[in-house]
């Protein structure tokens, strides 16, 4: 099986605290597009999203109008927000020729850019997350 | 173990909750602005990879 490797990425839970104390996490960059808009983002990789999640401050980049999208309503680990839902298609940095289709759900003020989870993500990938050495190693699924 | 996360260089609190521009390896801010419009305007046709930097004293669980 060929798997790719990404590294966590770090940030640190006190910014005085230089080289202590960092939080690592699974981030995947993938390259979002709607028509011609294309753009590359850092995607926190969330086993527990049902599917795509993105900052809705990324829309009006993308080409869409969210007057225009259906208005849908997301539960998280601390409550409900409100959003829009719109399909866009995107690739997994080092997978370019596997696009995948998908409704996302964008959310206003979303801490992240974008969550990519089980509906979009996971049916099509192998994900092993390799906390111990903060790597995230992933793999084409056989269909 | 062998630690193979990337560490982004000149991050600090003053990214915190904007849109930030990374290097394409990741391992550095290229710039970074509370809009999004803003941020593109700044880096022109650099090639980065955007992300959002999540404040350093807050939990997360999505």
């Amino acid at each position: 099986m060929d798997w790719k490797e990404y590294g966590y990425v770090g940030n640190l839970r006190n910014w005085r605290d230089v080289g202590e104390s960092v939080i690592y996490r699974p981030y995947i960059t993938i390259y979002i597009h709607n028509g011609n808009e294309r753009i590359p983002v850092d995607a926190l990789v969330d086993s527990g999203s049902d599917g795509m999640v993105i900052h809705a401050g990324l829309a009006k980049d993308l080409g869409i109008d969210p007057s225009k999208c259906p208005h849908k309503s997301l539960g998280g680990a601390t409550g409900l927000k409100d959003g829009f839902t719109c399909t866009v298609s995107y690739e997994v940095e080092g997978f370019p020729k596997d696009t995948i289709k998908t409704k996302a759900i964008f959310i206003p003020g979303l801490p992240v850019a974008c969550l990519i989870g089980q509906e979009d993500f996971f049916e099509r990938f192998i994900v092993q997350f390799e906390k111990r050495n903060n790597v995230l190693k992933v793999s084409k699924a056989q269909k | 173990m062998k630690n193979k996360g990337i560490l982004i260089k000149n991050l600090g609190k003053t990214h915190e909750n904007k849109w930030v521009a990374l290097s394409a390896d990741r391992k550095k801010v290229v710039a970074s602005s509370i809009s999004l419009k803003t941020l593109k305007e700044k880096i022109g046709n650099t090639k980065v990879v955007y992300t959002r930097i999540l404040p350093a004293d807050t939990s997360f669980a999505f």
